[in-house]
């Protein structure tokens, strides 16, 4: 194994976890569920912290926030009700399509967005839907827009020895939003994934956010196409344009998984299925109502 | 502060109770084969074939994926905790008698993952066997009759049931 685990610590609070991180942070990894200490190819010797005991996997709403701790586990997210319950039920929708349900029981909230693999499926929900990354480190606690945390790698975006201790969402009850991934099958890594997500306001759209993923270096807002979408009504003619806008923008990757060429052609499908699908969505809930 | 050597492990396997020294970054796949248990497969080592499946609180859990120091204190079931030719589980049975194996390379996992499905739920639906069974893969007799043998072992378990026998051994409500 290419990462040598020199000492294994688990830590019983979240004030020992950061103590032990602060001791030796080029030294210390911090453990969420585990699967890259364990397929990591980069050789190290490393002091591993297992987060595991720090108390901080709840998920619970307070009054203006649905807030997920970083030891939640992807698993625990698509059973858990409150976020069944949350922006339509697209967190649920979205993350029961990431790996198989036993790995979904190990990844963490934490571990998926700090490694922040380009087809995690976290990240993306994460910018659509407004959501703030907290951090804290011995010395400090410090919160971030998920927007700002993914505009660069993540890993670099943690301090020496920080640590991602929750996320949060506002709750916005009227945001409708929408998800779709492309993948070769159900649960294999995405090649593609777009969340939309805006504010119905008489019919039209408002507040828009556009999310492009797995086909990008990292998860990133079109923000011509959310331009381009304020104040329309959308319908199949304005779904299609704004999935041609997004191609035009996004700078596509190229991989062993797909050509850019291919993302290319199909990435505007999914843009207009995402949209189409969020409009549905507002039109069942103003028929609900 | 390195200190480097072997840590101490205790955990349940099969119902007893080990005191392991493991390596800090040892997979539980490699230490359960270590110890002879080595109906627990290892495939792919990535997570994508699932032939390492252990039930790990009852929950299926990859063990090429797991870190062994994560299981401290849980009950980890592997396939010879189910039973054996004289004695096997209907999980076990429902697999034979549906012509549900043929290398057998996959089986432990999949006999693994049929059980605690159908200990969360006596009647899962078609598309919950799926989801359920998603991360297993079989290169042999295809999933038609996996499929059978899921449906199968839910009719020997609830013929068990009405029978008055024991239910198969619940998973200790004890966190990972
Ligand atoms: C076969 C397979 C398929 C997969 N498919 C998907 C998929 O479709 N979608 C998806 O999103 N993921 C998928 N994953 C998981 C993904 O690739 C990562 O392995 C996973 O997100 C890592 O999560 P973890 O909790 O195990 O993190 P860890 O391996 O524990 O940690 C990852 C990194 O984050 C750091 N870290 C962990 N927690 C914290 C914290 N709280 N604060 C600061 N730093 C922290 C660690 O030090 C490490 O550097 C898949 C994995 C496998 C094996
Ligand atoms: S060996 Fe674990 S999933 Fe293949
Ligand atoms: S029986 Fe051979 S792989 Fe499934």
């Amino acid at each position: 194994m290419p990462v040598t685990v020199t000492d294994y610590l688990r830590p019983s609070s979240l004030k020992e976890a950061l103590a032990l991180l602060a001791e030796d942070p080029a030294k210390t990894i911090a453990v969420g569920g585990g699967i890259s200490v364990v397929l990591s190819g980069a050789p190290r010797r490393v002091r591993a912290v297992d987060l595991q005991h720090t108390g901080i996997n709840e998920i619970k709403k307070t009054k203006d926030e649905l807030c997920l701790g970083a030891m939640a586990s992807l698993d625990d997210l698509v059973k858990s009700p409150l976020c069944g319950k949350f922006a339509g039920g697209v967190l649920c929708e979205g993350l029961r399509t990431a790996a198989t349900e036993p790995i979904r029981r190990l990844i963490t909230v934490g571990g998926n967005i700090v490694q922040c693999y380009y087809w995690a499926t976290l990240p993306p929900l994460l910018i659509a839907l407004d959501g703030r990354v907290h951090l804290r480190s011995v010395e400090h606690r410090r919160t971030v827009k998920a927007s700002e945390f993914f505009a660069r790698p993540p890993m670099r975006q943690l301090d020496r020895g920080e640590l991602i201790t929750e996320v949060s969402f506002p709750l916005l009850p009227k945001r409708v939003a929408a998800f779709e991934k492309l993948a070769k099958t159900s649960n294999d890594y995405a090649l593609i994934h777009v969340v939309v997500s805006y504010v119905p306001k008489r019919g039209k759209v408002s507040d828009a956010r556009v999310v492009v993923a797995a086909c990008t270096n990292l998860p990133v807002r079109c923000a011509e196409v959310e331009s381009y979408l304020e104040g329309q009504t959308i319908n199949f003619a304005v779904a299609k344009e704004a999935g041609q806008l997004a191609t035009h923008h996004v700078k596509l990757r190229g991989d062993f998984r797909a050509s850019s060429e291919y993302r290319r052609r199909v990435l505007p499908v999914l843009v207009q299925r995402a949209l189409l699908k969020a409009a549905k969505k507002q039109d069942d809930f103003i028929t609900n109502r | 502060m390195m200190t480097g050597g072997p840590m101490q492990l205790n955990v349940r396997i099969n119902g007893v109770a080990h005191s392991l020294e493991i390596s800090p970054g040892a997979v539980l796949g490699d230490v359960l084969r270590r110890l002879g248990y080595t109906g627990t497969k290892m495939g792919c080592r990535e997570g994508h074939c699932g032939s390492c499946m252990v039930l790990v609180n009852g929950k299926p859990f990859n063990s090429c994926l797991l870190l062994a120091a994560k299981v401290e204190g849980a009950e980890v079931t592997t396939i010879e905790g189910l039973g054996d030719v004289r004695n096997p589980h209907p999980v076990q049975e429902a697999f034979v008698e549906a012509g549900a194996v043929q290398c057998g390379f996959c089986t432990p996992g999949m006999v693994l993952v049929t059980k605690a499905l159908l200990e969360e739920t006596n009647h899962p639906s078609e598309e919950r066997v799926r989801e359920a069974l998603s991360g297993n893969l079989c290169r042999c007799p295809g999933y038609v009759k996996i499929f059978e043998a899921v449906k199968l072992a839910e009719l020997k378990l609830a013929k068990r049931s009405t029978n008055g026998k024991a239910q198969p051994g619940r998973p200790s409500k004890k966190s990972r």
